[in-house]
């Protein structure tokens, strides 16, 4: 059992920092959900991964899938009715999906953690932070209520809570939109873990705390050499602390790639499209491209490229093949790496 | 500006996170409102199938019992005393030597007319007051909740009791008529209801729509007609349809306790009320009444049950 | 009580138009919203007020977008219910073509209403789940018969969903058949059909997804040049206020820190919240990450039930001083700008305003 010492500031190698390769890796993953209405494909052939260090942000609407495939990864889809059909979620080297429920439940508490949007309702509360943070400690690892709750003070140190020990006995709702949020990355640390899924993690909160709290997110990574998959749907949030992006439409992947390069250059009309609509601070525009239409309805994803309805580009290929996530490379063919686009024009896209 | 009026009919249907929204395509352009869809819903469930047959059943007898007797219930006998059922008196016959069958029968109606007009009396009371307080809040509604909260403290049978003691008939002796016994449920009944009104309308008022049409001018009756009403009865028609089998058991309580509905007039309540005593002689004369109170209690409190589901949006 | 005259003044005076355009249609003075905290059941005495407006003022002229930009509870919800009379303002004044809309009630209020509308934030509870599209649009016609003779509604109503973009069929659809940005052009169709000329816009687009706040984002614009409107443009997405918005106020804590157009506000920011607000604004451009300086501020917005004196913003500002704890700053062109003829000169409610491009810096 690692000791868990908070106040060195570079933490020990731990076991496991020896793999190499990816911490996750997604290969191909299939969710469904089976409604009155009919089955609704939310998830349709997702791959991704994530090294140790890395911020892996995926990017989407409302119905791109890109929750559900979290919830996959931390196993706690809703089933019924949700239901994993096909895939791999690979963790250090062993499918998740295929161990038993304690060795998932094992991986699930202290390898990977989670950060909800909403944290008033992820705490329990009638329960002090204080309780809530010392129990991972005290189920984990055995510690007595007293070592606990000294654990839980300087996790809530860590996560800069000023006053943490005057406020460790304090319930959830004494706290602010952003201290909360806090807490909650201070309970994902607590066992720190290799991985940390953050969906949605400052939706909810304004601009100046949420600026606190992603660096605070992006300060931790560094210090544990995390890996952070951050599902979001602002571009902006994004540019700030990904490393790398998927973009998410319609339960697949339609465009993969570096941070910068995806901004610069989208090889996807979709991501293209989102770029364009959306106002700058630093710019006064004129009139705002917008993508027509609507996202598409799950129990009925048009044929073809799900996006094909909305598409400038859209040709008769479109709505007959489905386009697979290929390289993306130079005009000359140089390759580009880590970009992909799922798009039967990207060339155009990029280079026209 | 293209792009924002473009042709309406692209890709209507949408897909939300995670949840599905009902597809509307044009070809089933048909228009449904939310009761529509809960309808739709209901008949589709067993629970209200079930529970359906045997209310329309239960009311059909309550309003034509020679239908299924030609037997006067009240033509008792005494040599058939305590008879078993037979093949011409399929419940058998009670202490008085009276068809248990028949007398079943006719019940049904008084119990039924108790549980219907107790319900509907609670209903107005109830809803009135809740939606009075819930919509105009401040000193009206902490008058009212503290009336309702007064009519809370009582206990149920005891006020009851109180109340209907104080009837007599022509002759002086305590009898209180099929009226007597609904008002005074409806009077001790209806708080229950007004407390889910009052939740449901403070809930409802608070909705931007009632912002909405407040800053559109409309008058203070249009709100409440318009908008809050329709959305907050809902609950309130769940609540009163699982009360009407409560109500039901109460009457045939007080009927039990000889201070409801009294014989001649025949109601379940007054039936068990009559055989209790003779157990020991036979248990049919108190084991068909019971069992169709049972039967119609529980069908309401399913009828309820289904209601509820079907117009609880958390479920669609 | 001579100081809040001089403070009335001052802000009559920082808060009017640019000039040349003419009369405003809508002039907002020291406008205050003070919710009583009560204690006791049966008899209730006030311990306190949450000063959720505490002295508001700017004008807005035709066909003028007017954006007001804060965080949550900084108030700039509550100063839209004010302006739409959902609420009683505590002090303070709304002139609509020089009448005090705040005190009207009756017929009076109702013939104002007729002129400014509203469109609100959630599409999903702003529509009554009850009635029909064509019901929803044609209340308006319900409540002022005299805008449109009976036989007219219908095809008024498909008039206006044709206006928002919506197939004009859909009117005897019920809102759930529709996605949420078609909702909020139902909305806005509502909002329309009166032929107001105030619109006031709680967060309009702030529940839609991004691709879809463009389409309404376009709609909006268009419709005001169509209808020659004016809007208030109340939002938290700062990004989205420059796009739409002439002119920009600041909110923080119940009161305006700085109002300008958008030049000012955006490039030109004096007032060191409105800098702090921009600067942490995530720009959707990797490059600029590097460039950018942010200016991270510490804790949390105050309670509105308790203040800090003097300036609100103090207990969270890099510049404060022992000034800042005892006097208020008034909302007017700082000292150090005043008789200079540059956009860093207008109205900032700081002692020590200071111009700092923190949108472009680098």
């Amino acid at each position: 059992m690692t000791t868990i010492d908070k106040t060195a500031s570079v933490p020990a190698p731990r076991d496991g920092a020896t793999f190499d390769g990816p911490l996750l890796d997604v290969r191909d993953l299939h969710v469904e959900f089976r409604t009155r209405e009919g089955v609704a494909k939310a998830v349709n052939g997702v791959s991704y991964s994530v090294k140790a260090g890395e911020t892996l942000a995926v990017l989407g609407e409302s119905g791109s899938g890109k929750s559900v495939t979290a919830q996959a990864i931390m196993g706690i889809l809703d089933t019924p009715p949700g239901f994993v059909t096909k895939g791999e979620i690979v963790f250090r080297g062993q499918d998740m999906l295929k161990m038993s429920d304690e060795e998932h439940r094992k991986v699930r508490g202290s390898k990977i953690a989670m950060i909800f949007q909403d944290a008033l309702s992820s705490l329990n509360p009638v329960l002090s932070v204080g309780y809530q943070l010392g129990e991972m400690f005290r189920v984990h690892q055995g510690l007595s209520k007293k070592e606990a709750k000294v654990k839980a003070i300087e996790l809530m140190d860590r996560v800069k809570i000023p006053a943490a020990a005057a406020r460790v006995n304090d319930y959830p709702h004494q706290f602010s939109g952003g201290m909360r949020q806090r807490i909650m990355i201070a309970m994902a640390l607590a066992l720190e873990p290799d991985l940390i899924i953050a969906d949605e993690p400052t939706t909810a909160l304004d601009v100046t705390v949420q600026a606190q709290v992603m660096d605070l997110l992006a300060e931790l990574q560094r210090e544990y050499n995390m890996g952070l998959i951050l599902i979001t749907h602002d571009l902006g949030v994004v540019a700030d602390v990904a490393d790398k992006i998927a973009v998410m439409y319609a339960g697949r992947i339609v465009e993969q790639a570096p941070v910068h390069e995806l901004y610069k250059r989208p090889a996807h009309p979709y991501t293209k499209g989102l770029l364009e609509s959306i106002p700058r601070l630093d710019q006064k525009g004129q009139e705002l491209y917008a993508i027509k239409g609507l996202p598409p309805n799950l129990l009925k994803i048009p044929s073809g490229c799900a996006f094909n309805p909305r598409c400038p580009k859209a040709d008769d290929v479109c709505r007959t093949d489905i386009p697979v996530l290929v390289p993306v490379t130079e005009q000359d063919g140089t390759d580009l790496p880590g970009r992909g686009s799922a798009c039967h024009f990207w060339k155009e896209t990029i280079h026209g | 500006m293209s792009n924002t009026t473009k042709s309406p009919e692209e890709a209507f249907a949408e897909g939300m996170a995670g949840t599905v929204v009902p597809d509307v395509s044009s070809k089933q352009d048909k228009t449904r409102s939310l009761a529509q869809d809960a309808l739709r819903d209901l008949i589709r469930r067993p629970m209200f199938i079930v529970s359906g047959i045997l209310i329309v059943a239960i009311l059909i007898i309550a309003s034509f019992p020679t239908l299924f007797t030609s037997v006067d219930p009240l033509a008792c006998d005494l040599k058939h005393s305590m008879e078993g059922p037979s093949g011409s008196a399929w419940f058998g016959y009670n202490f008085q030597g009276c068809d248990v069958y028949s007398q079943t029968i006719y019940g049904t109606r008084n119990s039924i007319i108790v549980g219907v007009l107790t319900t509907i009396f609670s209903l107005i009371i109830g809803g009135l007051v809740g939606v009075l307080g819930g919509f105009f809040g401040k000193w009206t509604d902490a008058l009212l909740s503290f009336v309702t909260n007064v009519f809370f403290g009582l206990p149920l049978l005891l006020a009851a009791i109180v109340i209907l003691n104080n009837f007599r008939d022509e002759k002086g002796m305590r009898n209180a008529g099929v009226m007597a016994v609904v008002l005074t449920l409806s009077v001790v009944g209806w708080m229950s209801m007004a407390r889910v009104m009052r939740g449901a309308v403070m809930q409802v008022k608070q909705a931007d729509y009632v912002a909405a049409a407040r800053s559109l001018g409309a008058s203070t009756s249009r709100m409440m007609f318009r908008h809050v009403l329709p959305n907050s009865i809902t609950p309130l028609i769940v609540v009163a349809t699982i009360s009407l089998g409560a109500v039901i058991g109460a009457e045939a309580t007080l009927s039990f306790l000889g201070i409801g509905i009294r014989p001649p007039a025949i109601s379940w309540g007054v039936m068990i009320s009559e055989a209790q005593g003779r157990i020991s002689q036979g248990l049919h004369p108190l084991l068909f009444p019971s069992g169709m109170l049972t039967i119609t209690v529980l069908a309401f409190i399913m009828l309820g049950d289904a209601v509820r589901d079907a117009f609880d949006p958390k479920l669609r | 009580m001579a100081e809040l005259s001089k403070n009335d003044e001052a802000v009559a005076a920082a808060v009017e138009a640019p000039v040349g355009r003419g009369e405003p249609i809508l002039q907002v003075r020291n406008l205050k919203k003070h919710f009583p905290l009560t204690q006791g059941i049966l008899f209730k005495r006030q311990v306190g007020a949450v000063k959720a407006v505490d002295g508001v003022s700017f004008d807005l002229h035709q066909g003028e977008t007017l954006g007001i930009v804060g965080e949550s509870g900084c108030g700039k919800s509550t100063v839209a219910k004010l302006l739409m009379n959902l609420e009683k303002a505590t002090a303070g004044e709304v002139f609509y073509k020089g009448q005090d809309i705040t005190k009207l009630s009756g017929r009076a209020l109702k013939a104002v209403r007729r002129n400014i509308q509203m469109v609100f934030q959630d599409p999903y509870t702003s529509l009554n789940p009850r009635m029909t599209v064509g019901d929803i649009i044609g209340e308006p016609f319900d409540i002022h018969p005299e805008v449109a003779p009976k036989g007219d509604r219908r095809r008024k109503v498909q008039e206006l969903l044709d206006v928002v973009g919506l197939n004009p069929e859909y009117i005897n659809r019920y809102p759930h058949q529709f996605s949420g940005g078609q909702r909020q052009r139902i909305g806005i169709a509502r909002g329309l059909a009166l032929n107001p000329e105030i619109i006031i816009c709680d967060e309009p687009v702030s529940a839609l997804d991004v691709s879809v706040q463009a389409q309404v984002i376009n709609l909006m614009e268009k419709l005001q040049d169509e209808y020659n409107l004016s809007y208030v443009f109340i939002a938290h997405d700062l990004s989205i206020v420059r796009h739409i918005s002439d002119r920009v106020g600041v909110m923080y804590l119940g009161k305006m820190a700085e109002i300008g157009t958008d030049e000012q506000i955006y490039e030109h920011p004096t007032h060191p919240y409105t800098q702090a607000l921009l600067s942490a604004v995530p720009v959707p451009d990797p490059e600029a990450r590097a460039h950018r300086e942010r200016i991270i501020l510490t804790g949390d917005v105050p309670s509105p039930a308790n203040p800090p004196s003097g300036c609100s913003f103090r207990t969270r500002c890099w510049k404060a001083q022992e000034k800042c704890s005892t006097e208020v700053p008034v909302l007017a062109i700082p000292e150090v700008f005043q008789g200079q003829d540059i956009q860093a000169a207008h109205f900032s409610a700081c002692h020590f305003a200071e111009e700092k491009n923190v949108v472009h810096a680098g």
